[in-house]
C-alpha cells in the first residue's frame, strides 16, 4: 500500500461515529481523491468553469451521506461535518501517521480513485438490527 | 419573471440548479449559506425558496424555520434540496412548513417538475 499513489485532487469529512447508545463516540475521517483527468468528461453545460475542487468536495459530502444511512441498520450512527480540500503532502502525511487506515481502490479508464477511512470503528459490534426509516438517493417526496 | 433563490454552499449545485431553472424561464438568485440566504430574501422578493440542509453559518432546517417565522417570508413555498435522508429529519421539515424533500443527487428533470408542481399547488391554494 505504501506505493499506492495518491490522485491529485482531494476533498476529506470529518465525523463522529456512535456505535451504541453507551459508547463514546469516535472521531474519523473519510477522504475521496479523484485523477485530475477525470474531470475532462464533466460536462460543462455553461459558459461557468466547472468548478472541480467544489464538484470532489460535494461528492464526498455525498459519499459520507450514503455511507451514514448504509450504517444506521447496524446500529451505527454517523455524524458527518462539512467536506473540505485536502492536499495530497497532507494526505500522504496522514498515511504514515494512520497506518491501519482502510483504503479502497476503484479503477477507472482515465485514473484511480480513493477513498480512505481513518477512525477507531469496531466491525465487530456493526450487528444488523432491521431496515432504517431513510429515504433514497434521487427521491422526491412532496408533502 | 418568477425568482427563485437557492440556497447551498456548493457553488456545483447551485450552478447546476440555476441552469436548469433558467433554461424554463425563472430568475436564479444564489446563496451560500443560511445567513446569507435570509439577507436575500430582505433584497427581493422570492416565489420559491430551494435549501440544503448542511451548510456553514445557518444550516438549511433553522434557516426554514426563520423563514416561516416571518411573516414577510412564511408563505414562500420551500423545497429542501439535501443528502439528508432520515425521516425524522424529513418529518421536521413538513412540520416546519416545507413542500418537499429531494434527495440528492437528483436528476434535473425530477427537480424543474417538483418545482413547477409546487408552484401549481401554491397558486391553487
Amino acid at each position: 500500500m505504501s506505493q499506492l499513489k495518491i490522485p491529485e485532487v482531494s476533498a476529506a469529512i470529518t465525523f463522529s461515529l456512535s456505535q451504541s447508545v453507551k459508547a463514546t463516540p469516535c472521531a474519523g475521517r473519510l477522504t475521496l481523491s479523484l485523477p485530475e483527468a477525470l474531470f475532462t468528461i464533466m460536462k460543462a453545460e455553461s459558459m461557468r468553469t466547472p468548478q472541480r475542487l467544489d464538484w470532489v468536495r460535494e461528492l464526498t459530502n455525498q459519499l459520507a451521506a450514503r455511507i451514514k444511512h448504509r450504517l444506521l441498520p447496524f446500529g451505527a450512527a454517523m455524524q458527518p461535518l462539512l467536506p473540505s480540500l485536502v492536499t495530497r503532502d497532507a494526505l500522504e502525511g496522514q498515511r504514515v501517521r494512520f497506518p491501519s487506515m482502510r483504503i479502497y481502490l476503484g479503477r477507472t479508464l482515465r485514473g484511480d480513485v480513493l477513498v480512505m477511512v481513518d477512525g477507531n470503528i469496531d466491525e465487530s459490534r456493526l450487528v444488523y438490527s432491521g431496515p432504517a426509516d431513510v429515504g433514497n438517493a434521487g427521491d422526491v417526496i412532496i408533502f | 419573471m418568477k425568482k427563485v433563490l437557492v440556497v447551498d454552499d456548493s457553488e456545483t449545485i447551485r450552478q447546476h440548479v440555476a441552469e436548469a431553472l433558467t433554461r424554463v424561464g425563472f430568475q436564479v438568485i444564489e446563496a451560500s449559506d443560511g445567513a446569507a440566504g435570509l439577507q436575500r430574501t430582505e433584497q427581493h422578493d422570492f416565489s420559491m425558496i430551494i435549501l440544503d440542509v448542511n451548510m456553514p453559518l445557518l444550516n438549511g432546517l433553522e434557516m426554514l424555520e426563520r423563514l416561516k417565522q416571518d411573516p414577510k417570508t412564511a408563505g414562500i413555498p420551500v423545497l429542501m434540496l439535501t443528502t439528508e435522508a432520515q425521516r425524522s429529519m424529513i418529518e421536521r421539515a413538513r412540520q416546519n412548513g416545507a413542500k418537499a424533500w429531494l434527495i440528492k443527487p437528483i436528476k434535473v428533470e425530477s427537480l424543474v417538475s417538483t418545482v413547477n408542481k409546487v408552484l401549481l399547488q401554491q397558486g391553487a391554494s
